[in-house]
This record gives C-alpha cells, sequence and structure tokens, in this order.
C-alpha cells in the first residue's frame, strides 16, 4: 500500500515528542505542565482513536470522548506494564512510554486507510478567522473571559478561606543520640512574644527566652541533658501561663533509646 | 434498532456523523423533537456564554458559603442559593425545544463541570473526605517506591486496584505538580468524560434532546455532588464504564465494529483494574444485555449480542479478583452481607434500624426533607409513563430491557434506605441505577413538553428538574458537613485539618515512617497518608485490634498496658476534642467499641498518659499530642 502519511498525524506525533522532551527537562519550567497534561490526557488517547477508527469518521463530541477516555484507560493500563520494568514508574519512563504509545499508533494510523481529502490548513485557518469575525462573536468572548475571571474568584477565596490562620502554637521535642535533645517552637498563625522554654532535667533548670516569633519562623534548640537524668521536661510559658508541656523519659539507666 | 444514518459529504462535521434518532422513535417523539428539528436548529454561542455565566455566579456563591461558614457564619441559603444558579439555567435551556445537539452537549458538560468545582471550592488546598487520604497514601507509596500494590493500612484493599494511581502519578512525574493538584486534574478530568460518555451513550438509545435531559437527571444521583467528584477509585471507574457501555453501543450500530470492540476491550480492562464493584456493575450490565439480546435473537430476530464483550469483561475481573485482588471478598463481604441480613429484617420483621434525615443526633431542616421526598416522587412518578412507551422500543433494542430493569431495581432497593446496613449498598448502586431513571424520566419530561408545548409548561418541566437537582443535593451529604466548618469552634472532629496534617508530617520528618500508632479514626487519616505510618485499625470489620481498650479506661491499668502490648504500638496521639461530644459516625475509634458512661469519652481517659512513667510527650499542639510508648510497656 503507497504511503499515505497524514500531516495531524504528523503533528501529533511530534507533539508527543515534544512533551516528553520537554517533561524530561531536568528543570521544573511552566512548560512541563501543559506539556505532562497533553502527554498524560489527550496525546495518547487520540493516537489510539486514530489508530481503531481510522479516516475522518468520528464527530467532534465522538472524538472529545475517545480521546479522553482512550487516555485515560491507556495510562491506568500502561502503568501496570511500567510497574515491571526497569524504571517503573519514573518520570522518564512515562515520558518514553507515552511518547512511544502515541507515535506508534500515529505511526500505523497513517499506513492504513487514507484519510478523506480535508481542507488545507490555509482554508482551515481562514474558516476560523471567518467566524472569530461574525457578529456576535465579541459578546461570547467578552462573556466567556467574564465567566472564567468568576471561576478564578470564586477558587481564589475558597483558598484564602482554607488557609489563613489555621496551624496552632506547637511545642516538641526530638531525643537525639547519646545525651541531647532537640526542642523546637512552630508559632502557627500570627506573631508570639515573650515566649520563655523551662527545661528541666534533674538538677538542672534553665530558662530560655525566645525571640519574637511569626509564622514563617520556627525556633529550634538542641540542649544537652545530664547524664543519669530520668527525665527531660520543657515547658513553653508565656508570663506565668504554662502553654505548652513536653516530657521525656529516660531508661533506668539514664541513657535515651 | 435501526442503524443510524450517515448523511456523507456533508461539509457539516456535525451533520456528517450526527447518529439519527431511530424512524421507530418517531411514533413516541413527535416530530417537534425529531432529528430535522434539531438539525435545523443552531447552537447559540450567546445563551451558552450567559448560563455559563450565571453557573459561575453561582460558584461564587457557593465559595462565599464556605468563607463565610469557615469564619463561624452561617452559609447555609448563601449554598442553596449557589446551587440553584448552577442547575437553573441547564435545566431551562435543555428543557426548551428546538436546542441543538452542540449546545445540548456543552450545557451538560458545563454543568457537570461546575458541580465538580463545587467540590473543588469546599476544599481547595488538600484532600478532605476520608476515602481521599487512602488513595493519597496509594499514589504517595507509588511516587516513593517506584512501584504499585505498596501497603496501605488505611483501605488496603484500594492498593490492589491501582488504575487511580497510575493516573496520578503519571500527572504528577510529568508536571511536577503535587498529588493534590495531580488528582484533582485527573478527576476533572473523568468528570469530562462522564458527561460525554453519558450523552452520547443516551443519544444512542433515544437522541440528543432525551440524552440532555437525561444526564440532568442523572447528575441527580445522590452520589453526584461530593462522593463521586471526590479522588477516589470509583470517581475514575464509573465514567470509565459508561464510556465501556457506549463503545459497545456504538460496536452493535456500526457495521465496522472492529475499531469500536478493541476500544471497549482497553475501557473495560481499565475499568477492572480501577475498581472492583464498577467492574461488577460494568459485567452484570453487559450480562444482562447479553442475555436479553440472546432471548431476542431465539424469537429469529437478528440484533448484535454482545458476548465477546461480557466474557470479556466477566473474565478480566473474575482473573484480577482471583490473581491480584483476593483481599477484595472480605472487604466487601461484611458490607454485603450486612446489606442482605438488613434486607431480611425489613421484610420479615418490618425492622428499620436508621431514622431517614437523622445523621450524628442531628436532623436535617423540615424543608430539606420535604424536597428530597419530593424529588423522589417525582423521579418515581416518571418512570411508569416512561416504561410504557419504552415497552414498545424494548423489542426493538435489548439494551433498553436493561435499562428497564435497572429502573425497577432502584425503587426494589429504596426500602434499604431504612436500614443502617442496607443503605450503603442502596446509596452506591444509585450511581449506576441512575443511568436507567435517567432515560425513562427523560422521556417523560419530553412527552410533558411536547403534551403541553406552551412556555408555562415547559417552565414547569424545568421546574421540576430543578426540585429533582436539588433532592438530590439534598440528600448527598449529611446537611452540616457541606461547608467546611470553623475549625477554632467545632467539637469533635470529622475530618482531618491543618493541625493534624502537620502533626502527621512532622512524625514521618523526625521519627521516620512505618511505624505503629493508636489514634482515633480522624487522627488515623492523616497519620497514614501524610504522616506514612502504620495506623493501627480495624478493617472493614476484620481483626479488630481494640484499640479503644487503650484510650477508654482512665488509668493507665493493666488492660491497657496489655493492649498496647498485643497492638505492639509505638506512638499513641490523643485529641481532646473528642472529649467535647460524640462523633457523627457514632465510634471514636472502632464500630466495635462499647458505649462510654454518659455516652463521650472524658478528659481523664486521655490525661491518663502525662506523666506517666514509659510515656514521653513529644508533640504538643494543644488539643493534639503524641506519646512515644517507653520499653517495657
Amino acid at each position: 500500500m503507497k504511503l499515505h502519511p497524514s500531516k495531524d498525524m504528523q503533528v501529533t506525533a511530534a507533539l508527543a515528542t515534544v512533551c516528553a522532551a520537554i517533561a524530561l527537562m531536568p528543570v521544573l519550567s511552566a512548560a512541563r505542565l501543559p506539556a505532562g497534561l497533553l502527554l498524560a490526557l489527550c496525546l495518547p488517547g487520540y493516537g489510539l482513536a486514530r489508530l481503531l477508527f481510522p479516516g475522518r469518521s468520528l464527530g467532534r463530541a465522538e472524538l472529545a470522548a475517545c480521546v479522553l477516555g482512550l487516555s485515560l484507560g491507556a495510562v491506568a493500563l500502561g502503568g501496570l506494564l511500567l510497574n515491571v520494568v526497569p524504571g517503573h514508574l519514573g518520570r522518564p519512563a512515562w515520558a518514553i512510554f507515552l511518547a512511544t504509545l502515541t507515535v506508534a499508533c500515529c505511526a500505523v494510523a497513517s499506513l492504513r486507510k487514507p484519510d478523506e481529502p480535508g481542507p488545507s490548513y490555509r482554508a482551515l485557518v481562514s474558516r476560523v478567522a471567518a467566524k472569530a469575525a461574525a457578529a456576535g462573536r465579541l459578546r461570547v468572548l467578552l462573556l466567556s473571559l467574564a465567566t472564567i475571571t468568576l471561576i478564578g474568584v470564586a477558587l481564589a477565596v475558597s483558598v484564602q478561606a482554607s488557609t489563613a490562620g489555621r496551624l496552632p502554637l506547637t511545642l516538641w521535642l526530638k531525643p537525639l543520640a547519646g545525651h541531647h535533645v532537640q526542642v523546637g517552637v512552630n508559632p502557627g498563625a500570627g506573631t508570639r512574644t515573650d515566649l520563655v522554654l523551662v527545661v528541666r532535667s534533674g538538677a538542672m533548670r534553665s530558662r530560655l527566652a525566645i525571640l519574637p516569633l511569626d509564622s514563617t519562623h520556627t525556633y529550634v534548640e538542641t540542649l544537652t541533658v545530664p547524664v543519669g537524668a530520668a527525665e527531660v521536661v520543657v515547658d513553653l510559658d508565656q508570663g506565668t501561663r504554662t502553654l505548652r508541656h513536653v516530657q521525656y523519659w529516660y531508661s533506668p539507666t539514664g541513657s535515651s533509646r | 434498532m435501526a442503524e443510524p444514518r450517515q448523511v456523507l459529504g456533508s461539509a457539516d462535521p456535525e451533520l456528517r456523523t450526527m447518529p439519527v434518532t431511530p424512524t421507530e422513535w418517531r411514533g413516541f417523539l413527535p416530530t417537534e423533537s425529531g432529528p430535522d428539528r434539531q438539525s435545523q436548529a443552531s447552537a447559540r454561542p450567546v445563551v451558552i456564554a450567559c448560563c455559563g455565566l450565571v453557573m459561575a455566579c453561582g460558584l461564587l456563591l457557593l465559595a462565599l458559603a464556605n468563607t463565610a461558614s469557615v469564619h463561624g457564619r452561617s452559609g447555609y441559603w448563601l449554598f442553596w442559593v449557589g446551587l440553584l444558579l448552577i442547575f437553573a439555567p441547564a435545566a431551562w435551556r435543555l428543557v426548551a425545544a428546538p436546542v441543538a445537539r452542540k449546545e445540548r452537549l456543552l450545557l451538560l458538560v458545563m454543568e457537570g463541570s461546575f458541580l465538580y468545582l463545587a467540590k473543588v471550592v469546599r476544599e481547595p488546598s488538600s484532600f478532605s473526605f476520608s476515602d481521599e487520604f487512602a488513595h493519597w497514601r496509594n499514589a504517595d507509596n507509588a511516587l516513593r517506591l517506584g512501584h504499585l500494590f505498596g501497603f496501605n493500612p488505611l483501605i488496603p484493599a484500594t492498593a490492589k486496584y491501582p488504575g487511580l494511581t497510575d493516573v496520578t502519578v503519571a500527572v504528577a512525574r510529568l508536571t511536577g505538580l503535587s498529588i493534590f493538584s495531580s488528582g484533582t486534574i485527573v478527576i476533572g478530568a473523568a468528570r469530562v468524560l462522564l458527561c460525554l460518555a453519558l450523552f452520547l451513550l443516551l443519544e444512542r438509545l433515544a437522541g440528543p434532546r432525551v440524552a440532555g435531559i437525561g444526564g440532568l437527571i442523572y447528575f441527580a444521583n445522590p452520589n453526584f455532588l461530593y462522593w463521586s467528584a471526590q479522588f477516589a477509585y470509583e470517581s475514575l471507574a464509573v465514567p470509565l464504564v459508561f464510556f465501556a457501555i457506549w463503545l459497545a453501543l456504538q460496536a452493535g450500530a456500526d457495521r465496522q465494529r472492529a475499531g469500536w470492540r478493541l476500544a471497549c476491550l482497553v475501557a473495560i480492562s481499565a475499568v477492572v483494574v480501577t475498581h472492583h464493584l464498577a467492574s461488577y456493575a460494568l459485567a452484570t450490565i453487559l450480562c444482562g444485555w447479553t442475555l436479553a439480546a440472546w432471548l431476542r435473537r431465539l424469537r429469529g430476530v437478528q440484533c448484535y449480542v454482545p458476548v465477546g464483550l461480557a466474557l470479556y469483561a466477566i473474565g478480566t475481573a473474575a482473573a484480577w479478583l482471583t490473581l491480584v485482588a483476593p483481599g477484595t471478598i472480605s472487604y466487601l463481604g461484611p458490607v454485603l452481607s450486612r446489606a442482605l441480613s438488613g434486607t431480611v429484617a425489613l421484610v420479615l420483621h418490618h425492622e428499620t434500624s436508621r431514622q431517614l434525615f437523622t445523621s450524628g443526633g442531628l436532623v436535617a431542616p423540615a424543608w430539606e426533607q420535604g424536597l428530597a421526598l419530593t424529588a423522589v416522587g417525582l423521579l418515581l412518578v416518571g418512570l411508569p409513563f416512561g416504561l410504557v412507551a419504552l415497552r414498545r422500543h424494548v423489542e426493538k433494542h435489548p439494551f433498553l430491557a436493561t435499562l428497564a430493569v435497572g429502573c425497577l431495581l432502584y425503587v426494589g432497593l429504596l426500602p434499604l434506605r431504612l436500614t443502617a446496613s442496607g443503605q450503603e449498598t442502596a446509596n452506591r448502586s444509585s450511581e449506576y441505577l441512575f443511568l436507567s431513571l435517567g432515560l425513562i424520566d427523560a422521556m417523560t419530561v419530553v412527552w410533558i413538553t411536547v403534551w403541553r408545548p406552551t412556555a408555562l409548561g415547559q417552565a414547569l418541566s424545568a421546574a421540576g428538574v430543578v426540585i429533582v437537582l436539588l433532592g438530590g443535593a439534598a440528600v448527598s451529604w449529611n446537611f452540616y458537613q457541606r461547608l467546611q466548618p470553623d475549625f477554632s469552634a467545632v467539637g469533635v472532629p470529622t475530618q482531618p485539618t491543618a493541625d493534624e496534617v502537620a502533626l502527621a508530617q512532622w512524625i514521618k520528618t523526625n521519627l521516620g515512617p512505618g511505624h505503629r500508632v493508636g489514634a482515633d479514626s480522624v487522627d488515623n487519616l492523616a497519620l497514614g497518608s501524610y504522616g506514612e505510618q502504620y495506623p493501627v485499625i480495624p478493617v472493614a470489620d476484620a481483626a479488630d485490634p481494640h484499640i479503644w481498650q487503650v484510650f477508654f479506661p482512665t488509668t493507665i491499668d493493666p488492660s491497657v498496658r496489655a493492649q498496647i502490648r498485643t497492638d505492639r504500638l509505638h506512638y499513641l496521639v490523643t485529641q481532646q476534642r473528642l472529649t467535647q461530644g460524640r462523633p457523627p459516625s457514632g465510634s471514636y475509634f472502632a464500630n466495635s467499641e462499647p458505649k462510654l458512661p454518659g455516652d463521650q469519652l472524658r478528659s481523664a481517659s486521655l490525661d491518663k498518659f502525662d506523666n506517666a512513667p514509659g510515656f514521653s510527650r513529644l508533640y504538643d499542639a494543644g488539643d493534639l499530642v503524641l506519646y512515644q510508648i517507653g520499653p517495657g510497656q
């Protein structure tokens, strides 16, 4: 059979290759987001749809459903395959697999039944431009922009409400090797002042004043515990009030776990 | 069913492939809604854009309702007005005629997408539903370990169905996004697929007008608003099920079947590796269709019998269950057996163990109860008319017989909602059974609008659809949990908050992953996901570790120490807010825990670990405290 490479098969295969290359870039760039989404959720399904349904026999809605459904299906099943090969579910494995799948489908599809003669790219662009210039399109554009803006505002309002002032003041203690412990204070929301750490262990008593803390700073201190101490107790005080309390029990031999 | 005509050679690609309403339908669906009028109507972009704008306003109101609720004010009426603005435009346009096919499809996809965004604006920065934490753990395991089937202590069965994990990990790896962002995008894509597949599937059976209205009625199923929008494996599987059914219908209608069949096999395989119940439901639907078609063949009528697809669905589901996920039986078995025992008790002894519209001791507002009952009533009232009309066409397309059985099954399962044990089964089945209801009731709506083609008739029909949608939202989620609460004022926590997540992340960073931790059911979600710990929890009521025996006593007596040794606990987490009431779920730690004196956990039960030798208090966040259990305990 004489080869009749289809233009959109070529474009799809090239796009898959480019998206895989972008996804494999060592630096996280803004281009990785659209490239990754195209490669995972669109291109494999499009390649499979063109392979399974040669010629322009699908309507736009049918094609959209096949692109999305077959992409989701191919990725869901492809993960099982990648699970047993070297590289497993790493980024290179996914990029290479999805790009290869798309390119292979496009290659086989272009070897099958030739497409019906469609409009040239110039004719397509002219048609789109004519539609865009049609009366009423400006109104549609403005309404669509307003809709997208409202959606963005709704999401921003929700994000602001969900992340505002949620974390509490926290005191923690982490036993270290030897006779050391690490003590930390996370201030949570707002600014904290007049905080004092009161440390008691065996005969040791000490007070450590903490500089004012805000939500961007965490206070961490490493303390040395006297040998033979049965426990170490740390209180976080503000004035005469004890806000938080932590305590660590050593074994009877005096060594930490 | 007669094969659809394809108008080849037309310049309009929509006309070239538009599946026409079969001639047999014209006896039922009058010519006003026939294909000629549909094809003559052109999509009105300005109207679509206006509908989208109104829906966006509704979404903004939902976001404002959530914000008000988080700050301790009531967002109740904002929530309902927001939903009304999302439902009303689509209902008005989809019931109206004539409206172009393209417009109907776009409106349905927009409606489904905005309803998905309604869930996103409820909590846009992290997952909040309990199952989402289990699937977060699966994705985190895959990213961290580099392979599938990692251990999941929250819901072990989910790790054996890696479809959602695969897609989420692929998106996360390729884009660099977090698990939350990737998961949100994946479920959003699945939602769009659901809308497309639903429309195309119903259109194949009854034309675009019934498809639009039927899709809208499907959105009224109780699980649609939040449950099937969450980051969970069924949220991906159900759209794939409808996609597979549509592909099978296309295979039956198209002479060149190979492509559709192969695509259907891909979809069926994807469903099998994604969700257990969805694969069984798909196999059941295909088997029902095969049986109906085979019976028709026995009467000498030629028709498409999807026996190959049905056998493939059964074979792959059975193989996966046997070879990969045998634990599914112990996971689903107790749920189904409880539903069965509840049904028996209901039928034989008229025992109703559940009060409708009541949860955690709270009763839904009266108007919501009336709305929900009215919605169910409208759905049921519409069934006989649709089924009678359908009867004439069941002979012509066997798949319609399967859908008719689905309607009857929905009616038969309704009483299960009166039993605590059967309610979940009735609820979860509605995601599949509402496909039948959508078709049948949509046919009734179309009949009404043709019988009364006045503006009043159309308005009343649209209002009926809106009532059904709002009624579905009323039963979709406990009314006091539809919006995020003011976490600083809430008593017993019902979902992990930033506090629990911060503690979980601290444990992972400072103490390492994989420790056995004893905590309440809400804290376990954060510990088992973000914390990568091993929360000791009962799974599907099997091997109940009796963790409540560590927390309930008010002193550290020998029973507490014995339980700690039995459960091999390394750490304990106490949440003082548990002492402020009773959880809506009815239990603090496990379903098997006994009733407490006063029906409430006491502070002394949680304070007993303070200053107790061997119980080191490592983390204090006010209400939330972490204890390390020393040697010898």
